[in-house]
């Protein structure tokens, strides 16, 4: 499509160099496209409207209205006695006055088609033409309008707010000057009733404390420049201490921060009295560390009286100006603390090391001044790089990336966007969209933490600054301010900053993949860190990092940040991490959930943690059992042999190489479950041998604690178990020779040409894959017959026999003219080719077999494998109706639909999440921990189906966004959960876009189909790419009440979860669990079952295992082998009669997988007294006297029919209402 | 739909229960007997069943209206024989029909045991009792007792018993299945036979020179259905639409262009009611 692939071109050249002005994109616009004269007159230039994501030409073509105007239009021109003239003259006069002839001559009851056809107006184009040319797409820009007027802040706020700073000025800057204080003498800060905000180590420190009126007081961070978030208006306010503060050595010892803290308690306790700030309880003064956790820089939060108490904040922050000391003393290598008084040490030492942080701590409020006013003087008149700079901070907020230890705050962005625009990268005639595109493009490809691609904003450093090259030596991510002393980035590590990094390329990413939503995915979803990462290490236990920081520290970097612990903690966990996992992982994310913040009457905490690091894995390194190292006889295997110590061994491999290597689970009989954690076998080691923590009580290693319920509890199996996939991966091992087998049998009258498994185990999707032995089958209660087991009527049946799931296989036959053109014909011919292949199976294979009308039943290596030919014209025959007149139609059945899901959806389904899991092996496990979870809930398939469970779950990994697609199911899991709780259904389609198979026309035709059928399709739609019209999976259910109940659901348990990752709550019990049983409340009766008579019993959630694990021989064919019971469950029998019997009244539910109970709630509309009236006849009783007598719910009946219909299985009816 | 086409029949009787039954469309007001169904003697709840003399318009000589007593909410788990025994008391019955809704004929047999057709009737039904004599009729509507359907004598299978009889009878005899199948496949291909060889027929010339077409003979017609008669007419459609030519006057050029610009417009309008649906539901609010 060519004015696509134009403007692709465009971007980029603007993203490359700054433009000059406007002027000059539009001429290139306009020429490129070398329309005629014509057009120009016209004012439009048809191509250059085409914006990247409307749609093909052919978009509306085929809109009824606007082709039956165009078609009128012609027909007039043709017959009207001013026809051709007529026109011509039209196309003259139609640019210069804007009435237009065309409109005015055509029908006047179609006005709104009118509106469409009159000329476009100056102002139009141009704002059509700024579209194309500025923004991603006019939907896009709409809505990031809508977004910018949401998140502003009220006039009206904004106003009463700067006349309350006003007063905030005054009353600040006529204080009067306050008496000398040594440092050490705190007695007077008692008498203001507020505690110095910093930890005071050492404690003596000499030194004279004397309170000034500020110099200056000014507001700063976003509020200054305009780009404040709201809707709750948060403003930073600098106080500025004067110079007259400071003595010679203040830079020294942290006595600059000593006095600012003091400093800061004299505003506060001035405050308190002036009357300008609430002192309620809840809304009173209190410190908090707003900036990266820094317990050396705390701020006073207040909140102004009046009106503006509900939604302010004003955070205080004391700086000093720039002339109290001398800059130089504050580069990246000075020393600013001596290690001497640090220490307490007597001896002085005199290689004082550098201290880099605690230099830019300092510095940070000397340099506040100049970059507020250099950011005001750059970003005055620039309005969209303001709206950019708040696209950026929604953008972070959402990703919760600029709060915290490592935070890319909005002054960073604020300050990187200056940069730009100071580079010209920016220009001010950029749209919001280009700035915020712009900034990601250049954070893609600008790599900070390489030495020398650093940024800095000063043009010309002063003499004595240090250069880049230092700034690189001393910090990992560097970004120097205008001063050239300041680094912007000095708190950042650089994980965090490669975090940014990708986020920036996945965002781009976004933007040009025109089937996402970008809108969406960038602004509105939130990245909440536990969703985002696949494993997280949960540091509950903050005292045993404390006492890792004291050993594991080397004293340089004690003397620096042991002040900042989480810091210091945090370093030292990556920098070994890093090393020992390397490749293992992808990125890596630290979130310190806790806000520190504390009443101004306490003293600062210490943070309670807990600390929380995020490893999101790379799915080709992270499964490996064994770290390959070096070849023996480079002098790196030294090195890797001093950092692995004694885990590390000489290994021939393969390809007859010799090296070291790390081993880290036994090679043989691993299951896929262990090797997703290998991770945390690795981490573990290197904790506790590296950093000598205790993992057990200080660690809680979050990755795969929800797969136990996979888990099995009453056999074992001859291999390892783990979640499963290696039992379907059996399954599918026997079907494929089956299938060998199948297409080799002779004498058929047609070949068999396609073997298709259709069951969920063929998906990897089934909780509880079929194993392959027979053994274990219940002999007790079954006769033998011919080739099948017969469940024995004589003997005790209130035993079931074992639960065993027959795996579904669909059969292709050749293709062949003669199969009869009559639906009963066809299925009796089926029957026969049953039997046919039966027989042959059982002789030329000596399989154990079972022909049955419609399927056969065959019994391959230990598995029941169910058999069914399918005709592909057969639905269509079963549809046909012949009209008396002869001629044929069709009608839709459900015969038909159900055989066309069991032979041909099933079938393609099945291949295109087989396809999924290979892609991604964590697919299947997630999709039976959601199967899991919605089946405890007591949410049975027929309300909602498994089907669309497993495509809600391929949604969550085909369309992961705004996220990567996650590895471990448990994190897939979580996503699965905050999807159910948060869609809008009746709003949002599911379109399943596999591979990509679905064009791009096909997509917007979907959705398009969707927005204006939306009453007649289902409430849950789901498409895919060979069914994308019905969503046949969910057109019988979901209904929209249990989508509801669902959504509540899932809200509650992801509640629980993400407490029980952040909160740090109760590691060691199994908080978690709780999500998997059901709350028996809200059912008006439960039905109590035997659980004898309930095959699937050993299945449930807390099955209590008496000690007996029956272990599972191999499986071997014996002679006498008969065909088991397959398929036999009492309780879903019971469940079908109560449900095509009483769901006029009533819903039931039930756990699938070993559910004890049925819950069943009365509908309430079923409940109400009705009319005598023959619709409402069943299943009601008569009520009242003579003339008002009135028809309800005979409960009691329906009560006793529940418990004669499950004779044998029903134990109990508890009623609630009773 | 009750009452068979609202004939104006009122039954009752002083001693039962009276009912006042209106019909909404007629607006008639019946009285109905009411009779309570217990599943046996021990039972302590009761069913509530209201019955009726069968009459309507439409007859059918499996159930006449002189001994068919018709009768509303049979509870699910009712069998033909357990309903038969519960009358006994009234007469010998000769057969009894179930329905899921009034139904003057009677329901449809399979004739295959392999291959059913019709589902049985589940839920709650309507069920036509035929008694034998119309002593039994006239009885049945005086009734006043309790019914019961299960008893030791004719004891209706439930529950777990019955589930597991479904699964053993599911197993099919497959040599009776091959020799079921291989009778109709041949009634089959001999309908199949005489219906070729009548199309032939009718393909052949008749004595006033008139040919029948059909799908088969020397002049064979396309087949009658509905899908190609659609395909006939889109192909047409498209013949039609290939004559014309779209680019010689200069009003075609000009509408060509303005049909793009409307479009271009439409989408934009689309664009702004799709946003104006987003903003009624808040999606605008980050956080």
């Amino acid at each position: 499509m060519a004015p696509k692939v134009k403007k692709g071109k465009m971007s980029r050249k603007q993203n490359q160099k700054p433009i000059a002005n406007k002027h000059e994109i539009n001429d290139d616009g306009f020429s490129s496209a070398g329309e005629s004269d014509e057009d120009r007159q016209f004012g439009v230039n048809l191509g250059d409207f085409h914006e990247s994501n409307v749609e093909e030409d052919d978009y509306n073509d085929d809109s009824g209205e606007s082709d039956d105007d165009n078609g009128d239009d012609i027909e007039e021109a043709l017959e009207g006695e001013d026809g051709g003239d007529q026109s011509r003259k039209r196309k003259h006069s139609e640019a210069e006055n804007g009435s237009d002839v065309s409109s005015s001559k055509k029908n006047k009851k179609n006005k709104s088609s009118a509106d469409l056809k009159k000329p476009p107006t100056a102002q139009e184009v141009a704002r059509l033409r700024e579209t194309e040319n500025l923004f991603h797409s006019n939907i896009f820009r709409l809505q990031i309008e809508e977004m910018l007027k949401e998140t502003s802040i009220k006039q009206k706020r904004l106003a009463s707010f700067s006349e309350w700073f006003t007063s905030l000025k005054d009353s600040l800057t006529t204080m009067t000057k306050g008496e000398k204080h040594e440092i050490m003498d705190q007695k007077w800060l008692k008498d203001l009733g507020v505690k110095i905000p910093i930890a005071q180590t050492p404690y003596p420190l000499k030194g004279v404390f004397q309170f000034f009126p500020p110099k200056s007081v000014f507001v700063t961070g976003s509020y200054s420049i305009g780009c404040s978030l709201g809707p709750n208006l948060k403003v930073d306010i600098a106080i500025e201490m004067p110079p007259e503060c400071f003595q010679g050595s203040d830079n020294l010892n942290q006595r600059y921060l000593r006095k600012r803290a003091l400093y800061l308690c004299q505003i506060v306790a001035h405050l308190k009295t002036a009357g300008l700030i609430s002192t309620e309880e809840d809304l009173g003064p209190h410190f908090e560390l707003p900036r990266a956790f820094n317990p050396l820089l705390p701020v006073a939060v207040v909140v102004p009286v009046g009106s503006l108490k509900k939604h302010t904040q004003v955070f205080l922050h004391v700086t000093a100006s720039e002339e109290a000391f001398k800059m130089t003393k504050f580069g990246p290598s000075k020393n600013s603390i001596r290690s001497n008084w640090y220490f307490n040490e007597e001896k002085t030492d005199e290689n004082n090391s550098a201290t880099p942080l605690q230099n830019a701590t300092i510095v940070s409020d000397l340099v506040a001044k100049r970059n507020e006013d250099f950011k005001l003087k750059l970003l005055q008149d620039s309005k969209n790089a303001k709206d950019g700079i708040i696209l950026l901070k929604v953008w972070l907020k959402q990703r919760e990336l600029d709060q915290g230890l490592s935070a890319f705050g909005s002054h960073l962005m604020t300050m990187l966007v200056v940069y730009l625009l100071h580079s010209r990268k920016i220009s001010s005639h950029m749209s919001s969209y280009q700035v915020a595109r712009t900034v990601w493009n250049f954070l893609k490809e600008c790599d900070w933490t390489v030495h020398g691609r650093g940024l800095s904003l000063c043009d010309k450093p002063p003499i004595g600054a240090p250069g880049l090259s230092e700034f690189h030596d001393h910090y990992p991510v560097v970004f120097v301010d205008v001063t050239g002393y300041y680094n912007l980035a000095a708190h950042m590590d650089v994980a965090s900053f490669k975090r940014i990094q990708n986020e920036s390329t996945l965002a781009i990413h976004y933007l040009d993949n025109t089937s996402v939503n970008s809108f969406q995915v960038l602004f509105m979803k939130p990245v909440p860190f536990y969703q985002h990462f696949d494993h997280i290490l949960c540091f509950y236990d903050m005292k045993s990092l404390q006492q890792m920081n004291d050993k594991k520290s080397s004293k340089d970097s004690k003397l620096d940040k042991s002040q900042h612990s989480l810091r210091l903690s945090a370093d030292l966990l990556f920098e070994v991490l890093q090393r020992g996992l390397g490749k293992r992982v992808a990125e890596w994310g630290i979130h310190a959930p806790e806000k520190l913040s504390w009443k101004i009457k306490k003293s600062p905490p210490v943070p309670s943690g807990p600390l929380l690091l995020g490893m999101k894995l790379d799915t080709e390194h992270a499964y490996s059992i064994l770290d390959k190292g070096p070849p023996a006889d480079l002098p790196e295997a030294h090195e890797f042999r001093k950092f692995w110590g004694e885990k590390s061994e000489l290994r021939r491999f393969q390809d007859g190489s010799i090296s070291e290597a790390v081993v880290w689970l036994p090679g043989k009989d691993v299951s896929l479950s262990e090797r997703r954690v290998v991770n945390k076998v690795i981490t573990e080691y290197l904790l506790e041998n590296k950093l000598g923590l205790n993992t057990s009580n200080c660690l809680a290693y979050l990755a795969d604690q929800l797969e136990e319920v996979l888990t099995l509890s009453h056999v074992k199996p001859p291999f390892a178990y783990g979640s499963g996939e290696e039992a379907a991966l059996g399954v599918l091992a026997a079907l494929d020779r089956l299938s060998v087998e199948l297409r080799g049998l002779p004498d058929l009258p047609l070949d068999i040409s396609g073997v298709q498994g259709s069951s969920a185990v063929c998906r990897f999707a089934d909780v509880f894959p079929p194993l392959s032995s027979l053994e274990y089958v219940g002999q007790k209660v079954t006769n033998p017959d011919q080739h099948c087991l017969l469940l024995g009527s004589g003997l005790k049946y209130s035993e079931a026999p074992v639960w065993i799931s027959p795996v579904e296989v669909v059969l292709q036959l050749s293709l062949s003219g003669k199969w009869p053109d009559d639906a009963q014909a066809v299925r009796r011919v089926r029957a026969a080719f049953n039997i046919k292949i039966a027989n042959s199976l059982r002789k030329e294979c000596g399989l154990t077999t079972q022909a049955f009308p419609n399927y056969v039943d065959v019994i391959k290596e230990g598995y029941v494998f169910r058999l069914r030919v399918a005709y592909q014209r057969e639905p269509a025959l079963l549809r046909q109706l012949v009209l008396p007149d002869g001629m044929m139609t069709t009608v839709d059945c459900k015969e038909a639909q159900s055989l066309e899901k069991e032979t041909i959806h099933a079938p393609k389904l099945t291949s295109y999440l087989h396809g999924l899991h290979q892609q991604q092996p964590a697919f299947g496990p997630a999709t039976c921990l959601a199967k899991r979870w919605l089946s405890a809930q007591m949410i049975r398939w027929a309300h909602f189906p498994e089907e669309a469970v497993e495509l809600l779950m391929a949604y969550i990994f085909v369309s992961p966004e705004p996220f990567p697609a996650p590895a471990q199911p448990q994190a897939a899991f979580m996503r699965f959960l905050h999807l159910l709780s948060t869609t809008n259904w009746h709003l949002e389609p599911i379109i399943l876009n596999f591979n990509n198979k679905l064009s791009k026309t096909t997509v917007s035709e979907i959705e398009k189909k969707f927005s204006s059928e939306r009453v007649q399709l289902p409430t849950l739609f789901i498409a895919t790419p060979s069914e994308h019209e019905y969503s046949v999976w969910t057109k019988a259910a979901p209904s929209l009440l249990i989508l509801a109940r669902v959504a509540i659901l899932a809200a509650e348990s992801l509640k629980v979860l993400q407490g029980w990752y952040l909160a740090g709550m109760l590691f060691e019990s199994n908080v978690w669990k709780q999500i998997f049983r059901p709350s028996l409340d809200s059912y008006d009766l439960i039905i109590h079952l035997n659980s004898c008579a309930n095959p699937r019993r050993f299945q449930c959630i807390d099955s209590k295992v008496d000690g007996f694990v029956q272990n599972l021989p191999v499986y071997q064919k014996t002679t006498k082998e008969k065909i088991p019971v397959v398929g036999f469950d009492p309780v879903q029998c019971y469940l079908q009669e109560l449900e095509a019997a009483y769901s006029e009244y009533a819903l039931f539910f039930h756990d699938i997988y070993g559910g004890s109970v049925i819950g069943v709630v009365w509908k309430p509309s079923a409940l109400e007294p009705k009319e005598f009236k023959v619709a409402h006849l069943f299943g009601r009783k008569l009520q009242g006297k003579n003339s008002n007598q009135s028809l309800v719910l005979n409960q009691e009946a329906l009560i006793e029919d529940f418990y004669i219909l499950g004779q044998g299985l029903v134990k109990f009816i508890d009623s609630k209402n009773k | 739909m009750f009452l068979e086409n609202c004939s104006e029949f009122v039954y009752g009787c002083a001693d039962l229960v009276p009912v006042l039954f209106r019909d909404c469309v007629h607006d008639y007001i019946f009285i109905v007997p009411a009779i309570e169904l217990k599943f046996r003697p021990e039972s302590v709840v009761c069913h509530t069943i209201f019955v009726k003399q069968h009459l309507v318009r439409e007859r059918h000589p499996e159930k006449p209206c002189d001994r068919t007593l018709f009768i509303f909410n049979i509870p699910p788990y009712c069998t033909e024989e357990s309903l038969k025994h519960a009358w006994r008391d009234c007469g010998p019955v000769a057969s009894v029909f179930f329905h899921s809704t009034p139904n003057a004929g009677i329901p449809k047999v399979n004739e295959s045991q392999f291959f059913p057709i019709h589902a049985e009737v589940k839920g709650f039904k309507v069920a036509y009792v035929v008694f034998e004599t119309e002593e039994g009729l006239e009885k049945a509507l005086k009734w006043n007792q309790t019914l019961f359907l299960s008893s030791s004598e004719e004891p209706i299978l439930c529950g777990v018993k019955k589930w597991m009889e479904e699964y053993n009878s599911k197993i099919p005899n497959v040599e009776m299945m091959q020799s079921e199948i291989d009778k109709f496949m041949a009634d089959y291909d001999k309908k199949v036979a005489a219906q070729i060889a009548n199309d032939k027929e009718a393909g052949e010339e008749d004595a006033d020179g008139w040919i029948t077409v059909t799908k088969r003979g020397r002049h064979a017609g396309f087949a009658r259905t509905e899908s190609s008669n659609k395909r006939k007419l889109a192909q047409e459609d498209k013949k039609r639409s290939k004559k014309q030519l779209l680019n010689i006057y200069s009003f075609q050029v000009r509408e060509a262009k303005m049909k793009k610009l409307m479009n271009l417009r439409q989408k934009f309008e689309e664009d702004k009611k799709k946003i104006q649906v987003l903003k009624q539901v808040r999606k605008f609010r980050p956080f």
